[in-house]
């Protein structure tokens, strides 16, 4: 008699504690960002033109909009040569990409010799992919000529990175 | 455990490269800590990278120096009445007289030489030029030089390039007598 009588209780008590919406299950979001693959071209070189001699240390500054400007004491010209490092993006649309590129380069020069170029004053912010899925940049910089330069065509190459943000 | 054995896997200890046995035997109750900096010598997975060129051409100042005048002779003008006789004398030396005047002399074209960077094109500006007659300076004739617009120069510093400039006048029946003289200005700058 007993039996029966603690498991009919304990059937009505499972019954009473079974309630119209589950305690024991929750919901949370679950996100993942879907991305076309970044595309990065480069389309110019910085190219600061042609600059004429003595040097005595000056620096001629090539900023991102290809401007560049020539110190008075310096003669620059080959103005049609002249240019910013200029990229552009594709990707998703709306995406925020980060760029990581360097903040100065040294060029070699073609007889001898080594020029270095300064970046760091001449970077782009971050930029955002327009609706479309486009941006671009441009990156100048800033040519230091010391006294005794050696005359030559001086060059090197630069890495530029982006990833989205 | 047993003092002095280590109880890390092998794989493990010859990943963080080799440690000596006193510090194992420490490192046993922790978990190995070896950081393997890869992301640092390359970038993360999904990151593009392009490199952009740098140039400048560095020069050195151009030199220019006159090394010839221009001389187109003597001209001997016939009298009666006519006009537009030229008489010149081209960049490369030919002289040329018109046949309605007389010419005599040695004639030459003006030579100039001009030095700077090896390879570089430079652009040559020389006006044209008001002679002026020496004893009556109301009177002039305007040469009209034949110059190149640019020369490149094959060498750097002292040898350079030479280039010359010829011109020509045009003579009238009225043009006054006398020894016409002017000054060839020549402008030499990198392309």
């Amino acid at each position: 008699m007993k039996k029966l009588l603690i498991s009919a209780g304990a059937l009505a008590a499972l019954a009473l504690s079974t309630p119209a919406l589950a305690a024991n299950t929750a919901s949370a979001d679950a996100t993942v960002n879907i991305v076309s693959p970044l595309t990065l071209t480069n389309d110019s070189g910085l190219n600061f033109g042609t600059i004429v001699g003595p040097f005595a240390g000056e620096t001629v500054h090539v900023d991102m909009t290809g401007l560049r400007t020539c110190p008075a004491t310096l003669t620059c010209s080959g103005n049609a040569s002249v240019s910013a490092a200029a990229f552009t993006l594709t990707g998703t649309p709306d995406q925020g990409v980060a760029l990581t590129i360097p903040n100065s380069v040294t060029l070699n020069g073609s007889v001898s010799g080594t020029l270095s170029v300064n970046l760091a004053g001449d970077k782009p912010a971050d930029p955002t992919l327009d609706s479309s899925g486009n941006a671009s940049f441009s990156i100048g910089g800033v040519l230091t000529i010391p006294a005794g330069t050696v005359d030559g065509v001086y060059s090197n190459t630069f890495d530029v990175t982006a990833n989205y943000q | 455990m047993v003092e002095g054995i280590s109880t890390i896997p092998d794989e493990k200890r010859r990943a963080c490269g080799n440690r000596k046995r006193e510090m194992i035997r420490y490192a046993r109750h922790l978990p190995i800590v070896c950081a393997v900096f890869a992301a640092a010598f390359g970038a993360p997975a999904g990151a593009v990278t392009q490199n952009a060129s740098v140039n400048a051409n560095v020069v050195k100042p151009l030199t220019l120096v006159a090394e010839q005048n221009l001389d187109l002779g003597t001209v001997t003008l016939p009298n009666g009445s006519w006009s537009g006789a030229t008489v010149g004398i081209s960049r490369a030396g030919v002289f040329t007289c018109s046949a309605k005047v007389i010419c005599t002399g040695a004639t030459t074209a003006a030579s100039f030489n001009v030095t700077g960077t090896n390879r570089m094109n430079v652009l040559v500006s020389a006006p044209n030029v008001t002679l002026v007659n020496q004893n009556d300076n109301t009177q002039t004739l305007t040469l009209v030089v034949d110059s190149p617009t640019q020369v490149a120069l094959p060498n750097s510093g002292n040898q350079g390039v030479a280039f010359n400039v010829g011109g020509s006048i045009t003579l009238n029946s009225t043009t006054v007598s006398g020894i016409y003289k002017g000054t060839i200005n020549v402008t030499v700058d990198y392309q």
